[in-house]
């Protein structure tokens, strides 16, 4: 409103001024017609005093007008000059032009590290990070990013061969998952989806037993990292050979390792037990040897109920202490369980040392066989998926990605970077005339959107302009003569020189024969000297005229 | 190529000065004491319109 105020009172002005104009016409046209009717003196008197009043008033007026136009027009070209100044500094349009060129850079990197990640096209990564960027609102943009659940969704991708089997919410609570029991998230989107795909278990009751498992290693006393990664490196072999469901298989990988034991040992003892006749013979044969009364069939009995802990405790009670085998003994001992001495011995030793709380490895194995989720909902909840960091990072990120999400329209986005490139281009053009590193207090913003356009404008005309001429190179001339054309002016490093305006300028190479002027003026002199001592130059026999009075060659001449 | 940059530089040049000189005609006239100038000399000639209303 404000703005139009002082158009709005200019022209105010302007139509007072139409219409004195317009009443002094008519006062002149009634005065006409009074002389023409021959109205009385007084009568014309007072219409012409009327007239005069006006023409004063008037030619008063109109000088005020013309001065507030001239302020108007000074003012308007200081306000020209400094918009002038505050565009070609570049500062704040640069500014401007960098923020969105790097917004713009950020949302298409973004969706082309999806696309990547995922195998998918460019369109389809648009969708992916768009749902992400739904999953990840409020109190969540802290626990995890775009790309952990990718890594997520890439690894069940790889487990369901299809990307229909799981949702970008699942992908994120999963990457919750493992960022709060700081856990791979391949190894845990791996379990969790053969949970899922084995035991047909829900992918919230695959999560709640991964946090249950965290519970049941804390309280056995082994890091459930290397659960699973065990179950990563042997479970599928495992899971084959028993048919134990993955929930089994996590409490089995926890119970063999609390014992020194790896899920890959327990598949040996099984397969070897089960080789009954060769057990047998292999059992009788460290029996024999060693004078002592070992018996399998309970181990063996229990490999049979797939309880491979126990199988695994009650062969080492069986075998005993193992320090003072010799080598056949050892070979029968291994030959009848398939376990090598060291791991006995360590088995041994960590039975021998073993201080467990057994209440709270019985709560936490009650737990997890029930799959008690609302416990593993208070696991998680006491765990931090991030540090202080890491929130800020993530929130950060979250944020930026949630919105590029919504604008990763990459036709827009390439307009909008092909309009960015020619601001910049011209904007590098006047950067060497102006700092554009001082960023001016002014930015275009100030200048409302069309400022956008007028600096693009500007700062392309005079990148271009310079370039133009910049590149422009003046006529070449070799050898000739330069007519004086009413005047010349020759320019050098030590200024302009105005030559006479008669003087034409001569050109050559090697005019003089070379070497210098002062070798030119020696010739000449030379040669005044020879042609002094006869008045008259003969060449070929032939008179010329008669030479010229000089003893020497003028300075500067030559 | 050379000539359809300096066109373009040209026309980009020819508007945007035009949009500058706008923006300064704009801000010149919202300047408090022309403003002022140009309210009294309206009511100048307001007063004159009216006398010779009257007349």
């Amino acid at each position: 409103m404000a703005k139009q105020d002082g158009q709005a009172n200019l022209n105010a002005l302007k139509a007072q001024e139409a219409r004195t104009e317009q009443l002094v016409k008519k006062h002149e046209a009634i005065l006409d017609l009074y002389i023409k009717q021959g109205k009385e003196q007084e009568d014309i008197t007072k219409k012409a005093k009327t007239l005069e009043n006006a023409y004063v008033k008037m030619s008063r007026t109109q000088k005020k007008i013309l001065e507030i136009e001239e302020s108007i027009s000074k003012e308007e070209a200081k306000q020209e000059k400094s918009l002038n100044n505050q565009l070609l500094s570049g500062g704040g349009l640069l500014t401007v032009t960098e923020k969105m060129k790097s917004a713009v850079s950020f949302i298409s990197k973004t969706q082309r590290d999806t696309a990547n990640t995922m195998a998918v096209t460019l369109n389809q990564a648009k969708q992916i990070n768009k749902e992400i960027a739904k999953e990840l609102k409020f109190g969540l943009i802290v626990d995890t990013t775009r790309e952990e659940i990718l890594e997520s969704m890439n690894e069940m991708d790889d487990l369901f061969r299809t990307s229909n089997g799981y949702s970008a919410n699942q992908a994120k609570t999963l990457s919750i998952t493992a960022n709060k029991l700081n856990i791979s998230r391949g190894e845990a989107a791996k379990l969790s989806g053969l949970m899922q795909l084995i035991d047909g278990s829900s992918s919230e009751t695959a999560n709640a037993t991964l946090a249950l498992g965290k519970n049941l290693a804390d309280a056995s006393g082994v890091k459930f990292g290397k659960v699973m990664k065990d179950i990563s490196n042997s479970g599928r072999d495992f899971s084959n050979a028993t048919g134990m469901s993955l929930k089994n298989m996590i409490r089995t990988a926890i119970e063999t390792r609390k014992m020194g034991f790896e899920l890959n040992d327990a598949l040996g003892l099984a397969t070897n037990l089960l080789d009954v006749e060769s057990s047998i013979e292999s059992q009788m044969k460290f029996n024999v040897l060693t004078g002592r009364q070992a018996n399998f069939d309970r181990a063996r009995a229990l490999v049979l109920e797939n309880d491979m802990a126990g199988a695994l405790d009650e062969v080492r009670k069986q075998v005993g202490d193992i320090s003072d085998l010799n080598i056949l003994e050892i070979q029968s001992l291994q030959q009848a369980t398939g376990l090598r001495a060291d791991q006995l011995q360590i088995a041994n030793s960590i039975a021998d040392n073993a201080a467990n709380n057994l209440s709270n490895t019985e709560a936490a194995n009650q737990a997890y066989a029930e799959g008690n989720t609302q416990l593993a909902e208070q696991l998680l909840s006491r765990e931090h998926a991030t540090t202080a960091a890491e929130m800020m990072e993530n929130a950060e990120k979250n944020i930026k990605e949630s919105v590029a999400s919504q604008l990763a329209d990459q036709n827009k986005l390439k307009g909008i970077m092909l309009g960015i490139q020619v601001v910049q281009a011209a904007l590098a053009g006047i950067a060497t005339v102006k700092a554009i590193a001082e960023v001016t207090a002014m930015s275009a913003l100030t200048l409302g959107v069309g400022a956008l356009a007028i600096g693009a404008g500007i700062a392309t005309g005079v990148a271009a302009m310079t370039g133009a001429f910049s590149s422009a190179k003046p006529p070449q001339m070799n050898d000739g003569v330069i007519g004086s054309d009413g005047g010349m002016l020759v320019s050098g490093p030590k200024g302009s020189i105005q030559l006479n305006k008669d003087d034409s300028i001569i050109a050559g190479t090697n005019l003089g024969g070379g070497g210098g002027s002062s070798a030119i003026g020696e010739k000449l002199d030379k040669m005044i000297n020879l042609l002094s001592q006869q008045r008259v130059l003969n060449v070929s026999g032939t008179q010329l005229a008669e030479v010229m009075d000089l003893e020497r060659v003028p300075v500067g001449m030559g | 190529m050379n000539l359809q940059k300096i066109v373009t530089a040209m026309l980009g040049l020819f508007f945007a000065k035009k949009g500058i000189s706008s923006i300064a005609k704009k801000r010149a006239l919202r300047d408090p004491k022309i403003q002022q100038r140009i309210k009294d000399i309206t009511t100048e000639l307001e007063q004159l319109n009216r006398e010779l209303e009257q007349d």
